[in-house]
């Protein structure tokens, strides 16, 4: 299921983003270029051993799985995450696991910022993401959020 | 466990049997992957007399993992079969770099064993691996995976990255997966010192 994952979705968009992949393989950039990028989803999945594992980490999660997306660049920055839905809201929030990517995000230098510190990043700027929507459509999980606090807690955006 | 590393022309008829056996109930049974099989054992073209693997036992001596190590310098797995997955750059193809495939870490004899204690074994499996490319030169490796391997690497504190945006095969996405032998990866593994090649076990 091809959708757009909307976020910002600004007038850099329309600029053309020259990426190189590195000879590690890393696709380096920085994290304002990281964030003007357009990306579409690629797919969806439950994963019932990742609700498993949350479930007995006591995480309150009703069902769980990952999504891919990747940008719509030459080369390709692929992006995956895991999620659940929580049992009590129906909230989606982004499970406590790094994001996973083939992104380096380098410091105003130039230098690397570290393979954790990208993840945050990213995670960061997924929640600022409404990659929930995105992950309701491509599963046909109704839309039944509650207002509650756990919902508000997910995004600081 | 036990873990003996060796090219497959030092194994014994015998015990290279076992691991395509092995191989077979793993890859094709459990995890229904298609690949090709002929008597019950799984081989294919990359299972050379010079490929390396790392075979683990338990116990009673039954096989309980395995790993198999490829030179990019010659044919392999992601080279011949899977280059899209690299995202636009060309295949790897030099002495530093190694292929890690068919990885498993399970005792199909052993149906009590807690998920703590299969994720150390496949901990110590990888760690076995990553020493033994280490001992061959390796300064990195490449593997062609599911999606689910990534999580595992990442748990373990390896320093693992995705080549590229994950395809599907027969259904199942897959992705090429740089492992990255340096500092982190040894301490996330304990590997504290290099395998010598020069005495390999064999069996």
């Amino acid at each position: 299921m091809q959708m757009d994952l909307n976020c910002f979705q600004s007038t850099s968009m329309k600029q053309k983003t020259v990426l190189k992949i590195s000879p590690d393989g890393y696709i380096r950039l920085s994290f304002s270029t990281f964030s003007s990028l357009p990306f579409v989803h690629l797919f969806t999945d439950r994963d019932l051993t990742l609700l498993e594992e949350l479930v007995g980490q006591e995480i309150p999660a009703k069902s769980a799985g990952f999504s891919e997306c990747i940008s719509s660049t030459t080369p390709s920055i692929s992006l995956g995450w895991a999620w659940y839905q929580h049992r009590d809201s129906n909230c989606l929030l982004l499970a406590p696991e790094i994001v996973r990517s083939n992104v380096m995000i380098v410091d105003m230098h130039g230098y690397d910022v570290g393979s954790k510190t990208t993840s945050n990043l990213i995670s960061e700027w997924l929640t600022c993401c409404d990659w929930p929507a995105m992950v309701r459509l491509a599963l046909r999980i109704p839309n039944q959020i509650e207002l509650s606090s756990v919902c508000a807690n997910a995004s600081p955006c | 466990m036990q873990t003996i590393y060796s090219t497959s022309k030092e194994f014994t008829p015998e015990f290279e049997r076992a691991v395509a056996q092995y191989r077979h109930k793993i890859f094709i049974e459990r995890l229904g992957w298609q690949l090709p099989v002929k008597d019950g054992l799984e081989r294919d073209q990359f299972d050379r007399p010079d490929t390396i693997y790392v075979v683990a036992r338990n116990e009673t001596g039954s096989i309980c993992g395995c790993a198999r190590l490829l030179p990019t310098i010659k044919p392999y797995l992601l080279g011949e079969v899977f280059p899209q997955l690299m995202n636009g750059l060309p295949v790897p193809s030099s002495h530093e770099i190694w292929e890690l495939s068919r990885f498993a870490a399970a005792d199909v004899s052993d149906s009590t064993i807690s998920p703590q204690g299969a994720s150390q074994q496949s901990q110590n499996l990888l760690a076995a691996a990553v020493a033994t490319a280490a001992a061959q030169g390796a300064t990195r490796l490449i593997t062609v995976s599911p999606l689910g391997v990534e999580r595992l690497l990442h748990r373990m504190g390896v320093h693992a990255h995705r080549a590229g945006p994950p395809i599907f095969v027969d259904g199942k996405p897959i992705f090429a997966c740089w492992i990255e032998i340096d500092a982190q990866t040894r301490n996330a593994l304990g590997i504290n010192e290099v395998v010598k090649t020069e005495s390999p076990i064999t069996h």
